[in-house]
């Protein structure tokens, strides 16, 4: 794995656990994860992404219903399907929100692309065409498991963090025009 | 009467989370899940007096969305407030250009989205 891709694994995990935290969940991060073959139902949401030199990637995430609806109980009683995939939709795009938001003082923007999800019984996940790697984290008791995968066009070196970030704002806040 | 606020999202977790936020006053929320639908939805309603809406979405985005409303002549002037998990500062500028009033990045708090609600509304009805 390229000097680039460990970089962009290290902003995820922090991105995921900070985003994790900001919803009130007890997170860790589980030192290594193999892909997941799970046995019971769970849901998977995916999102893409690129940069304008060629690079693209995605991120997928993988979580029970039971971690889903402890990380963000739905309205109601109901724990349909479709709720709880809509659920691990948004926080894949919020994730990977954040990932752009770190990347952006150094000098990379990630067009990113709107979550696709999906309910699953014994899933299995085929082996993406990129370099990808697991992260897994230990959500509220529940394991939340997310794949980074990024084929990079030319293995560009990250700027510096100049410390002055050129986002507008911080996750949380507003803007007023 | 209550305040009609349009919130466009294609996501129902954040949609539900807004009109959560807002039912602790006097809205009446309407729901659109992308920018075709928002269109759609603003004509329904006309005398929307804010409109919350996403940046990423499917079909059409916030920020051609926004465009596409400021040509429609009874939504000139009607306050937006981009609600997304975008920073990047571009894309902020071209909402300020089209004249929205607001920029929140995700995950919002429920009474800070609550209190510009209820400050554009007024000016809206001002």
């Amino acid at each position: 794995m390229s000097t680039v891709f460990n970089d962009v694994e290290r902003m995820l995990s922090r991105a995921a656990i900070d985003l994790f935290e900001a919803h009130g969940a007890a997170t860790s991060k589980t030192p290594s994860v193999e892909p997941p073959h799970q046995e019971t139902e769970c849901i998977v949401a995916t999102i893409g992404f690129a940069v304008a030199d060629g690079s693209r990637g995605a991120l997928v995430m993988v979580a029970s219903p039971a971690a889903i609806a402890a990380l963000q109980p739905p309205d109601g009683d109901e724990h349909s399907e479709m709720i709880l995939c809509d659920i691990l939709g948004e926080f894949s795009n919020m994730l990977l929100g954040r990932v752009k938001n770190i990347l952006l003082p150094r000098g990379v923007t990630l067009l990113l692309g709107t979550p696709t999800t999906a309910y699953a019984l014994k899933l299995r996940l085929s082996s993406p065409f990129s370099p990808c790697r697991w992260l897994a984290f230990v959500v509220n008791d529940h394991a939340i498991r997310v794949r980074l995968e990024v084929a990079l066009a030319n293995d560009f070196p990250l700027a510096d963090d100049a410390g002055e970030s050129p986002m507008a704002a911080r996750e949380g806040e507003m803007i007023v025009f | 009467m209550a305040s009609k606020v349009l919130v466009v999202d294609d996501s129902m977790m954040v949609r539900q989370q807004v009109k959560r936020a807002l039912g602790a006053a006097d809205f009446a929320v309407v729901e659109a899940q992308d920018g075709m639908d928002a269109l759609e939805k603003v004509m329904q309603n006309q005398d929307v007096c804010l409109i919350i809406c996403d940046v990423n979405m499917p079909r059409m985005g916030g920020l051609d969305f926004l465009e596409a409303l400021r040509k429609i002549p009874v939504f000139t002037s009607v306050p937006v407030v981009m609600l997304t998990t975008e920073a990047q500062p571009d894309l902020v500028a071209r909402a300020k250009g089209l004249g929205a009033k607001g920029w929140i990045i995700k995950p919002f708090k429920p009474e800070m989205l609550l209190a510009a609600a209820q400050k554009l509304a007024a000016s809206k009805a001002a």
